[in-house]
């Protein structure tokens, strides 16, 4: 007789976000299949409404304040944090979106799939930021990494698209091997994938007696994996070599997509990890993380200083800005995830709107992206120029823009935890990374145009770099808002409620 | 609880005893009056030629993606055919949206022609 | 008015827009200049207006409730922070915020003449325009956020302004060491920040009321970190020395002093008005006003520091400004030297002296700088005293000013200088048992005002003295859209002195609720004694370039003091060197260190070194590129050996 079969309880509700957008990417791809015609522009305006639709469902089912819904056996939660970080996720998939409608067109690699593969690697990230259980969190990173090796690859025939797309495949799966060995370890460890009964068990191992039970040093080890693996996608020095590559070979909406998406997305699973399951061991992981985030902060930014090529600079960039999340994500478990949130959407703006404007300079056949394009910009196109000197500025963190809000916000939760070292490193490569963001200024402001550069504006990149100036800006001013809005995104810490 | 493995232990021994009996028992008994044409590697009826590292068109790969696509689709529905019954609707529910996926992967692969040769 | 306040920052922010938005697309090329400056002009004179009424009215409050807060809305409220977007009028902003409105008035209409011609001069407008609104977010911040954004949004106007003639390559540059040796102040101030918001749990300088609920200002609670130590046991520090430090790094990158002086002399690469402006009136003030906003923090730990920073600055400046060729470096230098003053003063706890000083140079530095540009204009773009001479016959006006303007610097009783710089010095003298290095100090900045004068008479002897050296211009005087504002300012320079003479002390009285100072008290003796030595060694000044060595003064010759000063004199032209210093040894490390991640850690680089060849047809034919798996490999290395770091520091540290 074999055992009886439980069906777990389900609630739609807590899937809702997700299960829309896979059901709506899923039926566009069919719908695109069967439309005529070469033009993809309205595959690109379907997923958009796509993007909306899931924004409202998102909202619809958002949990009341100070609650969260678990289900399919505490599999996923839905609680505030992942409401939040699903609306910057479905907002950064928008820009990205809006940015490629023309995009593709222009440089003749207009193909429908381009656009449910968006939406396919939005709701893997959606699902890394809900899911309670291991075996979620590596779904969701491979329905994520799937679709980008495949997005990064897109730009076929560019050589160097396909070798960024094999690049990102093949390390992908060397760092996918870390995060699965370790899932293992764990397990073999704890008994359990759920994140909050290793968070359980761990507490109970640790307490027992003083020596270290072996349990939990395979929980160690294998939380070290996983760390590792994140750190892969996270692109923290010495993980991140594959960046510059890959940014600059794929297509620049994509970049721009994977650099605030893919990231966003991996550190919330990295995040949930850290605070439910492996805070017990937070005297482990504190102190590499903090070696991590240096290293990438000083790494990342002194890299760029002598970039002449604006794609890589920006690749970078976003390593040295994956560090500032990391003291972002240290400082979680004291001081609530309002500073990694907050971080994400000030870096998510300006660098969406950064890459918007690469794009508006981008022409068909040439893979310069040099800084010399940008130089005399503000005599011809002053707003454009006034556009990127905001983003430039909000990366690097001079007030009155978000980005300064963000830094600050980090920087001060880490100083309250004590980690004035941090800080000061913070500081510090904030003041190099100035650098480098002012030359683009100065370029713009101070010099003449090196060479003929007709920017190329449609709706889609002008709305994008115009939301992106105004929110910067705007939040620079104004954060209350927001700040109430993140201060309330809370982390589920225990099953149901 | 090892004791619950022990089907599966089974099972293991069963898939590594029957091809071993079955190959070498044709071995024992199967007449050898080997010819040229007799000894060469079997190419599906082609004329076997040049080393067998060279490159294959990439239409079997597509081919060789739609196999392991069925046959991870046959491997769902054995078990779900045992436990057809306990699951019920709610079952019978998640393996058509599972079918409707693999449809759709389907579909657009024949649209998309990969299932034409050439 | 007292509502109103947000109008006087806010009427040059429309000024810029207007000029930014607007001016910059009248394609007419006179059109377009004349809207520039007069929408400039209108917008600054109009905020001169609001801000002189709202003076007035401040005044006639009683003196306790000399504090008014306007709170535009809430900035950022997270917890237990709440920061207000809000604007202050107390007794120290209001005279910052006349000043800063008042010579930038003045400024404002000299430009128009200065600029006549200048193809950029709608962003030449705009940017002036900008920097005055952030100068007064910076003065009138009621919060150390607001102080901080203005801190920074002066910063970048600067950067702007001193590479606004970029076609010279020396702009440029200039524009980014000014920017690049003011970040490392701005960081050390966002430390600073940051401490405060940890000890205090507010930026705000004083009590704020926003929606009915108070939040605390943290220069009235600096009780609460009274004793409060931290640091490793056996060497502790207390953390309000901690947090005055980092404000004083901060202040020596913006106010120009030890070590981060060097970036204000390359600044004079930029418009004659902006030096005037930005880089003597305003902005290198804002450290000064930095001490005296935040000086309840300061211990008596970092006040000794201060004082030496700035009494070191002094004295290294003046010396420097003896050996310049260049009118506008001469200038550049003294404003380092008398920014010295300022904080060598802050250092000692007379702010009001400081703040005094602060006003009065800046009405005569002001001015001296106008004349400066007023004679460069008037000698076609000649910048080198050799070249000049004898130009006092050619431009009356300009010579009369800049003389009342040169003696006030000099300290000559009665002009502004002479006051403000005597009530420093006399309080040294007086207060010399206060401290051991009190004494030292004293004689320093003595020293330092004796050079004062010595520089200044050189100057005027080299220029407008003597015979013309060089015959390839016609100077010519400057026509009075410019003279008018030396005019304005010389009689200011003039009359500036009457804000805190001995016996009526206006400025300390007015400054009282804020500083709680008594009135500095005057000393005959010392005033007779620096009068005499400043007139004394101005003279010798004067009469070395004028009469003695008047003839062995030629154009690109040696200075006839170099033949008895040798090699110490060239040390003096080069500051002692500072520049060098940082050239030769942070420069060249931070441009190695840069350069050495560019080349290894970049894999562009890895391909030059490995595949050199190979990657240049890749890059150049953008097909002959292979897909290079020994990169991949090389990733897939550092990667393992980021694992392998990290698992083996896991066991080490159970």
């Amino acid at each position: 007789m074999p055992p009886e079969i439980v069906i777990p309880a389900i609630d739609v509700r807590v899937i809702a976000p997700m299960l829309t957008i896979f059901a709506w990417a899923t039926v566009l791809l069919m719908v695109d299949l069967f439309m005529p015609g070469k033009d993809r522009k309205l595959t690109g305006y379907l997923a958009l409404a796509g993007l909306a639709v899931t924004a409202l469902v998102t909202l619809a089912v958002q949990p009341a304040p100070g609650t969260s819904r678990t289900s399919f056996s505490n599999m996923v939660v839905l609680d505030s944090f992942g409401t939040t970080l699903t609306l910057i996720l479905l907002l950064i998939a928008a820009f990205s979106i809006a940015i490629s409608i023309n995009y593709l067109s222009y440089h003749n690699i207009e193909m429908g799939e381009y656009y449910p593969l968006i939406l396919f690697a939005t709701g893997g990230m959606i699902l890394l930021g809900q899911s309670t259980n291991l075996i979620l969190v590596f779904l969701g990173v491979e329905l994520l990494s799937i679709t980008l090796y495949v997005l990064t690859a897109f730009f076929y025939p560019r050589y160097t698209s396909e070798e960024a797309g094999l690049k990102y495949l093949l390390l992908g799966a060397f760092a996918a091997g870390f995060l699965i060995y370790g899932i293992a370890l764990i397990y073999g460890g704890a008994g359990t994938l759920d994140l909050f009964e290793i968070g359980a068990f761990l507490n109970t191992s640790l307490a027992v007696g003083s020596a270290f039970p072996p349990g939990a040093l395979l929980v160690l080890i294998g939380g070290a994996l996983v760390l590792i693996g994140f750190c892969f996608k996270i692109s923290l020095v010495p993980f991140h070599m594959w960046t510059p590559d890959v940014y600059e070979g794929s297509p620049t909406p994509v970049a721009a997509f994977m650099s605030v998406g893919t990231k966003g997305a991996a550190f919330a699973a990295l995040l949930r990890i850290l605070i439910v399951a492996l805070l017990p061991f937070k005297i482990y992981w504190l102190p590499v993380l903090g070696v991590l985030a240096t290293l990438t902060m000083l790494f990342g930014n002194i890299a760029a200083l002598m970039q002449p090529n604006m794609k890589r600079m920006l690749a970078y960039s976003s390593v040295g800005h994956a560090g500032y999340i990391t003291i972002g994500i240290m400082t979680a478990g004291t001081h609530g995830t309002e500073s990694f949130l907050f971080y994400l959407l000030a870096y998510a703006l300006a660098n969406m709107g950064a890459f918007a404007v690469l794009i508006t300079l981008e022409r068909r056949g040439e893979m310069a992206w040099s800084v010399d394009d940008f130089a005399g910009l503000w005599k011809r196109y002053p707003l454009l120029a006034i556009a990127m000197a905001t983003f430039m500025l909000s990366l690097a963190g001079v007030p009155p823009t978000a980005g300064f809000f963000g830094k600050f916000f980090v920087f001060a939760a880490a100083w309250e935890d004590g980690q004035i070292f941090l800080v000061f490193m913070g500081v510090l490569s904030s003041a190099i990374a100035a650098f480098f963001y002012l030359r683009v200024i100065m370029r713009m402001f101070m010099d003449e145009p090196v060479r003929e550069v007709i920017p190329i504006f449609n709706r889609g990149l002008t709305i994008t770099i115009g939301i992106a100036v105004v929110g910067t800006i705007v939040f620079g001013l104004l954060p209350t808002p927001l700040v109430s809005l993140v201060q309330n995104s809370v982390i589920a810490l225990g099953v149901g409620g | 609880m090892l004791q619950d493995y022990t089907p599966i232990l089974v099972m293991f021994l069963m898939s590594l005893f029957v091809p071993l009996f079955v190959i070498s028992l044709s071995a024992v008994l199967g007449p050898k009056r080997g010819s040229k044409r007799k000894l060469a590697p079997y190419e599906s009826g082609m004329e076997p030629i040049g080393p067998a590292m060279r490159r294959f068109p990439v239409k079997f790969y597509v081919v060789a993606m739609l196999f392991i696509l069925f046959d991870i689709e046959a491997i769902f529905f054995f078990p779900y055919a045992l436990a057809f019954r306990d699951l019920g609707l709610y079952g019978l529910g998640v393996m058509g949206v599972f079918l409707v996926l693999l449809v759709v992967g389907f579909v657009y692969e024949w649209k998309k022609g990969a299932l034409r040769w050439d | 008015m007292l509502d109103l306040i947000w109008l006087i920052p806010l009427l040059p922010f429309i000024g810029f827009l207007i000029n930014t938005l607007y001016t910059g697309r009248i394609a007419d090329v006179h059109t377009r200049e004349r809207t520039a400056g007069y929408v400039a002009v209108g917008a600054v004179g109009a905020a001169f207006i609001v801000a002189l009424l709202a003076f007035v009215q401040l005044g006639q409050l009683p003196e306790e409730a000399r504090l008014h807060q306007v709170v535009l809305w809430t900035w950022l409220a997270t917890g237990s922070l709440n920061v207000p977007f809000g604007l202050m009028l107390d007794p120290l902003a209001g005279v910052m915020m006349l000043l800063v409105t008042g010579v930038g008035t003045l400024i404002h209409i000299y430009s128009i003449g200065y600029m006549h011609g200048d193809k950029r001069v709608a962003r030449y407008f705009a940017y002036l325009n900008l920097f005055i609104t952030m100068m007064l977010l910076l003065v009138m911040g009621n919060n150390l956020l607001l102080l901080f954004l203005g801190w920074e949004g002066v910063g970048l106007c600067s950067f702007l302004l001193i590479g606004y003639w970029y076609e010279k390559r020396s702009a440029s540059g200039a524009a980014v060491k000014a920017f690049v040796v003011n970040r490392i102040g701005d960081a050390a101030i966002l430390l600073a920040m940051m401490a405060i918001f940890f000890y205090f749990g507010t930026l705000n300088f004083f009590t704020t009321t926003v929606n009915g609920i108070e939040y605390p200002g943290f220069i009235e609670e600096t009780s609460r970190i009274a004793g409060v130590t931290v640091g490793i046991p056996g060497q502790t520090f207390l953390i309000g020395t901690i947090i005055s430090l980092l404000l004083l790094i901060g202040v020596t990158g913006k106010s120009a002093q030890l070590p981060l002086f060097v970036w204000l002399p390359d600044a004079m690469a930029g418009p004659t008005p902006v030096s005037a402006l930005i880089h003597a009136a305003t902005m290198v003030t804002a450290g000064v006003y930095l001490i005296a906003r935040t000086h309840a923090i300061f211990t008596p730990t970092t006040l000794a520091i201060v004082t030496w920073v700035g009494a070191l600055t002094a004295i290294i400046a003046a010396t420097a400004a003896i050996a310049q060729w260049d009118i506008k470096r001469v200038l550049a230098y003294s404003t380092v030297s008398q920014l010295g003053f300022m904080v060598a003063a802050a250092g000692m706890g007379i702010y009001v002296a400081a703040i005094f000083h602060l006003l009065t140079h800046g009405v005569f530095k002001a001015l001296l700088f106008l004349g400066s540009g007023s004679v460069i204009h008037g000698t076609h773009e000649t910048q080198d005293m050799r070249r000049m001479g004898g130009l006092r016959e050619h431009m009356p006006t300009t010579f009369w000013t800049y003389l009342i303007g040169a003696l006030s610097l000099a300290g000559i009783v009665p002009l502004a200088g002479f006051w403000s710089k005597d009530e420093i010095i006399a309080h040294a003298w007086k207060h010399q048992g206060d401290a051991g290095y009190i004494l030292p100090v004293f004689f320093i900045l003595v020293l330092s005002s004796a050079m004062t004068a010595f520089y200044m008479g050189r100057q005027m002897a080299l220029v407008f003295w003597g015979k013309q050296r060089d015959h390839h211009y016609h100077p010519h005087e400057s026509p009075s859209v410019m003279t008018i504002p030396l005019v304005i300012l010389a009689g200011l320079t003039v009359l500036a002195g009457a804000l805190n003479l001995p016996g009526s002390h206006w400025l300390t009285d007015w400054l009282h609720p804020v500083m709680r100072e008594e009135a500095a008290q005057f000393s005959i003796g010392v005033a007779v004694f620096a009068t005499l030595l400043a007139a004394g060694s101005g003279y010798l000044g004067w009469w070395l370039y004028a009469v003695k060595f008047a003839n062995k003064i030629t154009v690109d010759g040696k200075d006839p003091l170099y033949h008895w000063t040798g090699d110490i004199w060239d040390s003096m032209a080069a500051a002692w060197y500072f520049d060098a210093l940082y050239n030769s040894t942070i420069v060249p490390a931070y441009r190695r260190v840069a350069g050495f991640f560019a080349a290894v850690f970049d894999p562009q680089g890895i391909d030059g070194i490995v595949n050199g060849v190979g990657r240049l047809f890749g890059r150049a034919s953008n097909g002959a590129r292979t897909l290079q798996n020994g990169f991949v490999r090389t990733y897939a290395l550092a990667f393992f050996l980021g694992v392998v770091v990290i698992i083996g520091y896991l066991i080490t540290a159970l």
